[in-house]
């Protein structure tokens, strides 16, 4: 069912859109033609047929924004929604010399020269079957193995399941460490680019109860799986998280935008 | 009342005044939200065309597929060695005529011949193609005598693009000659290459592709914009 409410801006942070059942009503009939009814949004299937000029439509399950010109819809791309991350949520596991700070919509991680180790903030995981999409901004500073992603996390152990992208190499990398220190081995590592500063990418980690898995997207709907390893393999997850690699020269930083558990 | 959201030329857009209005230029980058006495800007937003699914039709389908799900087109191919482009095609406008297609990459990069996407000119008659292709190590504008059988490079260039997050591709027909563009905006075309509109086909059919060009990683775009010019 389409919903409805005005677009309202907060600060500079977003645009917020907080729906309410708009009860089939169509702008200017029935309910005095509000600006409510020409903001409508809902799922991307339930597109009302295109009628009203001016009308738009944020669809929460789409990459787009859409206009009613009156004889069709017109998308405005790619817009994605995103699922705003709360870092009060979350510890620290080998902080060193990072910091977090939320900050326009999103969690911003930043290390100075800082050792080629995880920073790793960390909370309870779900119950299975869970998966945790996060959408991230990579690592500003493409000096020496700079990354960033999600981690899986035994806490009796302190051991790090870890799924992230890799500036130098151009690898999505799948890896084990023993503590957020000392790098135990690699999983899987996949080409993606040789150039990705600057390029978001949602990373997404599963435990399905039989398995952990780690997918990515370019456009978060569309995952593809790039390792599947048994849960308990090396250890077995209780916590979930976030992390960073310095770079280990200057500074190194990057920004979690959205945090989704399903 | 006055409408919460508009749309037209960005040399259209209202002066502000009027608080929570939203404007969508339907020539430009960003969208703005009216504080009542400045305009805000948010972006980077692209304007675009939805591309219908049913106007195309499969040419080397395999194990391909499309959905429409999340907007868009999403076409995705499994993984095989060596090129086997997956296509979906339509007829041609009639010329002059140009297409212009957004494109969302979901590819794997690599340092040797991999996932590539983009979009084919095709001639019915023999079923030739040729495909304005971008992938790494180099993108390309590669004729085709099948979907399977690449003839030769016509023109490569824009070296290790690195599967931007976002692309524009476009193809123009003027009646004399035929011409390949791309873009990283979707205002500002850079022409990649052009030859007489009957270069190695006359294409009746254009379209849009994928190619995996390797045995483990599979290619997916999502094809957010098609418009008809």
């Amino acid at each position: 069912m389409a919903r409805r409410q005005p677009v309202r801006t907060d600060g500079g942070a977003g645009i917020l859109v907080d729906y309410q059942p708009v009860m089939g009503q169509a702008p200017g009939g029935g309910g005095g033609g509000g600006c409510e009814d020409y903001l409508q949004g809902g799922a991307f299937a339930d597109l009302p047929a295109a009628e009203t000029d001016g009308r738009t439509y944020v669809a929460d399950d789409a990459m787009m924004l859409l206009f009613d010109t009156g004889a069709k819809w017109k998308p405005w791309a790619p817009l994605m929604p995103f699922t705003p991350p709360d870092d009060s949520e979350f510890s620290w596991d080998n902080q060193g010399t990072a910091t977090v700070n939320e900050e326009g919509g999103g969690v911003w991680m930043t290390d100075t020269a800082g050792p080629h180790e995880l920073r790793v903030r960390y909370k309870a995981a779900p119950a299975t079957p869970y998966s945790i999409t996060g959408l991230f901004l990579n690592p500003f500073y493409g000096w020496s193995w700079p990354s960033s992603g999600l981690v899986f996390r035994e806490s009796g152990s302190g051991k790090i399941h870890k799924w992230g992208e890799q500036f130098s190499g151009g690898i999505r990398r799948s890896a084990k460490w023993t503590t957020a220190a000392v790098f135990s081995a690699q999983y899987t590592g996949l080409p993606t680019t040789e150039d990705h500063a600057s390029r978001m990418v949602w990373l997404r980690i599963t435990d399905d109860g039989v398995n952990r898995i780690c997918s990515w997207s370019y456009d978060g709907f569309h995952f593809k799986v790039d390792h599947t390893v048994g849960r308990t393999d090396f250890l077995t997850a209780d916590q979930v998280g976030w992390y960073m690699r310095p770079g280990g020269v200057l500074f190194t930083q990057t920004i979690l935008f959205s945090w989704r558990e399903t | 009342m006055a409408k919460p959201v508009d749309s037209g030329p960005y040399a259209d857009r209202p002066a502000p005044g009027n608080s929570g209005k939203i404007f969508l230029p339907n020539d430009g980058m960003c969208m703005y939200v009216d504080s009542g006495a400045a305009w805000g800007t948010w972006g980077p937003v692209y304007p675009g065309e939805l591309p219908v699914n049913g106007d195309f039709s499969w040419i080397n389908q395999g194990g391909a597929s499309v959905e429409q799900t999340y907007g868009g087109i999403f076409l995705e191919a499994p993984a095989v060695a060596g090129y086997s482009l997956r296509v979906r095609k339509k007829a041609t406008p009639s010329t002059p005529y140009t297409v212009t297609a957004m494109f969302l990459s979901n590819c794997y990069g690599g340092p040797s011949p991999t996932n590539g996407y983009g979009m084919v000119w095709r001639q019915s008659s023999d079923g030739k193609l040729i495909i304005l292709n971008i992938s790494q190590p180099t993108c390309a504008v590669i004729s085709f005598s099948d979907p399977t059988t690449a003839s030769g490079t016509l023109q490569a260039f824009g070296a290790n693009p690195a599967n931007p997050p976002r692309l524009w591709l476009r193809l123009t027909d003027d009646g004399v000659n035929r011409t390949y563009h791309w873009s990283n905006n979707g205002q500002y075309f850079m022409q990649v290459y052009s030859h007489v509109r009957t270069g190695y086909i006359t294409p009746d059919e254009i379209g849009f592709f994928v190619n995996a060009s390797h045995a483990t990683y599979a290619p997916g775009t999502t094809l957010l914009s098609w418009e008809e010019t």
